[in-house]
């Protein structure tokens, strides 16, 4: 794809400074959810024409201080000033008056609509109550233009890259008069041209005196646009690098460096023979990258990687949810082929997907119904009917080992916690004696204790020769729980780690692009 | 019992509905709401739309819809007509050209029947006698009253003998008729419905529908039905005309039942593999297959005349009556015997056998289903079958019922009763619930309804639609208040 108007080369901005009042400065915001301490007074500034990497792990907290930035949260505690005057931002609308404008990880648009039609969705200019296209069309080519994009703005949101979807979106916040552009994970879904373009742009934005709070995990892209890099670790400012001390050991020092809770009752395992074989595998969301590894029985293996680094995607291969678009798979040395669910699970693969409430359970439907839910094929009666007493004795018996807290088999899914929620679908895989269990975030939304408990069955379930194979964005949970490490970084299998090699540090390292070798 | 109550407290509250119209009914209207044959008439209008509804309630327990059943009702009705369409042929002997000086007619057959003098012909509704006879032509012993070149001549015979008391009180469906027979000389290929034409010297031909034959060394005797009061009488001729039906009965019923699961399945394919809406995709079949009706029949009026007096019998009679033999004050109709039968395995199906779990389950999250290892396709189009198989079942019941099918209109209305009843019943348009005996009750809710709005003095029939409009509204409101208040107090 080629832009017409590339936007001219960035010049150093004339009006930028590090003293005076900055533009836009939050301090000691504290932001609670449910259960989780998401944000611990969190300080950030930011100058006329200023460009601040916010850089962290996984919920270390950075999506949600955006959140409030734009007005799409609001915090417990804090404050925070524009131009030195202290404000409250309640809605997006509010933060869009004070010029600043969240540009979303997922774009915003209307796909439906033209360009123009989007730029000004919501404040139309109207003449004699009708649209002023003429208007439109004129303003929207002004804001495309700086952006230096030129196309017709009748053109229709969805005939448009993704890359040029992005900068109409970008369009859209100056044309609301932005100050502070905030852009989380611009590049994720952007090919390398269009991402060589939207730094382009974001550097010429710079020079125009607006100012860009830029998220990323990619450590290369704040290295070559950031003016400051704010490092975020467990919702607390983890450290700040200025544009010359920007490197990657630098970064992942901060954004670890943490000891680990004594949390995991590990024991070491005698793995036994091998399992599970992925030879040269291919998954649909990443179809340039092969996946080689393999899984012996009673081994926890941790798969490691940052948010969109194609683990998910992996593990509903694994389970027959997409098919493999290449490669080969071995169970016990045999050929597994597997074109749904059903055939992985009659394999002895289970999953316990990432998305509980979508994937996992039936929520208003009993614990009965979906712990016996899988197994209903397995100890059908004559013709179909249902095996009902089977039902109930491994409800029973699922409810015991797993001490899942429910009034009775009965109650619907929906009113228990997170914790037995996620019982409950293990519990359903439990019943059928799988061989392979897969496990896609399985602390994600519980508490504390239920996390305890379910570290511990992991370790009993290997002990009994099971292999596992789990999906988890928390540091903690990988080091303290595998026998073994994959670090997965866009797609492909950037290293393993063995229990000796094992270390915060080297996980980070893999999965934000280093290679083992370039390693220190 | 508090789980008895849980799971029926839904059912409770359309039966009392149903309770509430009917004593309403029963005290505006006492004479003609209680009457034996309008509630007979009632249960009947109950059942066929309860048929439907309950196919309709699978597929929407899936999440789906299928707004195709009032045309596949009509469709199924007019290939069931149309394969089953009786038709009387007389026995086709000779094409033949006529000199009408001579008397003679010339054969055309390649195979000629050989005739001898004293045969009767029937030729052109006249009863000719053969003079003398060749192997291309026969002469005739009276006058050739046409001016045509040409027809087809039927052996006609003469009535030997005809026993002139009505011998027996006989059974033939629903209706009571007299039995007569007739000799006719000669052995002949007759079959029981086949049809006898008795043939006057003056006066119009009558026919009859045979019952059976007894064939003697040189004599042929005919039983054949009578209705009551009906004169038949000597000398007359009589000829045979065979019956045909472009099916037989039972292959006739199973194409009907065919369609309805190819109907059925290609839903399903169309939804699942092709991923279309079930909107979009039942909206088109319910024009297509109102369409290809139209065009099979040539728009024509379809039915089964007094044919298949049994099979009707089957499809609208009294189920004791068929029993016992003996008439009843009040009777069940046989509708009301197939739908206990299809409700009954349908709430197995649904509540006993995985699949309905599985149904239930998919329609609730079919992620999850699919999650779980279900095959959740599979079970989408088995639901979709269920659906159309119901309606194709019910299309049968009413054509048979009805005896008429108007290609441009039968049916027309029927899908929106059927989801009308399955949402009343207690089905969530989401998917994921619904009760069988809930559905059933919601059917006869609007049927009472009808019911009264037609009997109650005052009450202007045409404002029946927004009368049942009104009430499922309000059915439908109270059932999501009574949940909303449900789910907060748990």
């Amino acid at each position: 794809m080629t832009f017409i108007s590339p936007p001219p080369a960035p010049t150093p901005a004339a009006n930028r400074t590090d003293v005076g009042v900055p533009l836009l400065e939050v301090r000691d915001i504290e932001k609670r959810f449910a259960g989780v301490h998401a944000l611990r007074g969190v300080s950030l500034r930011i100058a006329q024409g200023e460009v601040v990497a916010v850089v962290g792990e996984n919920g270390a907290g950075k999506s949600t201080l955006m959140k409030i930035l734009a007005g799409v949260q609001t915090p417990d505690a804090g404050s925070i000033r524009v131009d030195g005057q202290e404000v409250s931002i309640g809605s997006c609308r509010q933060a869009m008056d004070r010029g600043i404008v969240l540009i979303h990880q997922e774009l915003n648009l209307a796909d439906n609509l033209e360009v123009g039609a989007n730029i000004f969705l919501g404040r139309e200019p109207t003449r004699l109550g009708l649209l002023d296209s003429h208007k439109i069309n004129r303003e929207s080519r002004r804001y495309l233009a700086m952006v230096g994009l030129d196309i017709d703005p009748a053109t229709l949101v969805k005939e448009l890259t993704v890359g040029r979807q992005q900068m109409v979106e970008i369009a859209k916040a100056l044309s609301v008069g932005a100050r502070v552009l905030i852009m989380d994970e611009p590049t994720s879904s952007l090919s390398t041209r269009e991402t060589e373009y939207l730094f382009q742009v974001v550097k010429d934005l710079r020079t125009k005196g607006v100012s860009v709070i830029y998220i990323s995990h990619r450590l290369g892209e704040v290295q070559e646009l950031a003016d400051r890099a704010v490092v975020l670790r467990d919702g607390e400012n983890a450290g700040e690098l200025n544009r010359e001390e920007i490197n990657h050991d630098n970064l992942v020092k901060l954004m670890v460096g943490r000891e680990l809770d004594q949390f995991f009752a590990r024991q070491s395992h005698q793995p036994g023979e091998e399992l599970l074989s992925v030879r040269e595998l291919v998954t649909p969301a990443w179809p340039k990258e092969k996946i080689s590894f393999s899984i012996r029985r009673g081994e926890i293996v941790g798969m490691a990687g940052l948010v969109g680094a194609g683990r998910t995607e992996l593990l509903q291969v694994l389970f027959g949810v997409d098919r493999a678009l290449a490669g080969q798979m071995l169970i016990d040395g045999k050929p597994l082929v597997l074109n749904s669910p059903s055939d992985a699970i009659r394999q002895g693969i289970a999953l316990v997907p990432e998305d509980r409430k979508q994937h996992g359970l039936l929520v208003d439907m009993a614990v009965r119904e979906n712990v016996g839910l899988p197994g209903l094929e397995q100890n059908q009666h004559w013709l179909g009917f249902l095996n009902a007493s089977c039902e109930l004795q491994a409800t029973a018996e699922m409810t015991e080992r797993l001490s899942i807290k429910t009034p009775s088999p009965e109650q619907k899914v929906r009113f228990l916690s997170g914790g037995n929620q996620q019982k409950v679908v293990i519990g359903k895989w439990l019943a059928l004696g799988p061989r392979l269990l897969l496990l896609d975030e399985p602390t994600r939304g519980i508490d504390v204790g239920a996390k305890q408990e379910i570290y511990a069955l992991m370790e009993k379930l290997a002990a009994q020769g099971l292999a596992i194979l789990f999906v988890s964005s928390e540091m903690e949970e990988v080091l303290g729980m595998s026998d073994r490490t994959l670090v997965m970084c866009e797609g492909r299998l950037a290293g393993e780690l063995s229990r000796a090699q094992l270390s915060e540090q080297a996980i980070m390292h893999l999965a934000t692009g280093g290679s083992l070798a370039t390693q220190t | 019992m508090g789980s008895f109550l849980g799971k029926y407290k839904k059912i409770f509250g359309i039966f009392g509905l149903l309770v509430f119209i009917c004593l309403f009914t029963a005290l505006m209207a006492p004479e003609s709401f209680l009457k034996a044959a309008n509630i007979e008439n009632t249960v009947r209008w109950t059942a066929l739309f309860g048929i439907i509804s309950i196919g309709v309630s699978f597929v929407i327990m899936t999440g789906g819809i299928d707004l195709s059943i009032g045309s596949v009702v009509a469709l199924v009705g007019c290939v069931l007509a149309m394969s089953l369409n009786t038709t009387y042929q007389p026995e086709r002997l000779s094409d033949v050209e006529v000199r009408t000086e001579q008397r003679m007619l010339m054969l055309n057959n390649s195979d000629p029947p050989g005739f001898k003098p004293g045969d009767r012909l029937l030729f052109l509704n006249h009863v000719y006698t053969v003079s003398a006879a060749a192997a291309d032509h026969v002469i005739v012993a009276e006058e050739i009253e046409t001016g045509s070149q040409g027809g087809t001549i039927t052996l006609a015979h003469p009535v030997v003998a005809m026993s002139g008391e009505q011998e027996a009180s006989v059974q033939r469906g629903a209706i009571e008729m007299g039995l007569r027979t007739l000799t006719i000389p000669g052995t002949h290929e007759i079959a029981a419905g086949d049809q006898l034409n008795l043939i006057y010297d003056v006066g119009l031909p009558q026919i009859f529908a045979i019952a059976d034959t007894k064939t003697g060394s040189d004599q042929t005797q005919i039983h054949f039905y009578v209705r009551r009061n009906q004169v038949v009488r000597e000398p007359a001729t009589v000829f045979i005309s065979k019956r045909s039906q472009p099916f037989s009965t039972p292959v006739g019923i199973s194409l009907a039942l065919g369609v309805s699961l190819l109907i059925g399945l290609t839903h399903g394919l169309l939804i699942t593999k092709v991923k279309l809406q079930p909107f979009v995709v039942t909206l088109c079949g319910l024009l297509i297959y109102r369409g290809l009706a139209r065009f099979l029949t040539g728009d024509q009026e379809q039915g089964f005349g007094s044919e298949y007096p049994v099979l009707k019998q089957f499809a609208k009679g009294d189920f004791l009556q068929l029993l016992t033999g003996q008439e009843y004050a009040f009777d069940l109709p046989m509708p009301f015997i197939y739908l206990t039968i299809i409700g009954v395995i349908a709430a197995v199906f649904l509540n006993k056998t995985i699949f309905g779990r599985y149904i239930l389950a998919l329609g609730r999250n079919e992620e999850a289903a699919r999650y779980s290892g279900i095959n959740t396709d599979r079970m989408v189009i088995v639901a979709y079958m269920i659906c159309s198989l119901c309606a194709g079942i019910a299309a049968i019941l009413f054509a048979l019922d009805l005896n008429s099918i108007q290609p441009s209109g039968h049916g027309e209305f029927y899908e929106l009763y059927a989801i009308a009843a399955a949402v009343l019943g207690g089905c969530s348009l989401r998917g994921g619930e619904g009760s069988i005996l809930g559905v059933i009750i919601a059917a006869a809710v609007m049927r009472v309804l009808n019911n009264a709005i037609n009997l109650i003095d005052g009450v202007d029939t045409s404002t029946e639609f927004a009368i049942i409009g009104m009430v499922i509204l309000l059915g439908v409101i109270v059932d999501e208040s009574v949940r909303r208040f449900a789910s907060r107090r748990t």
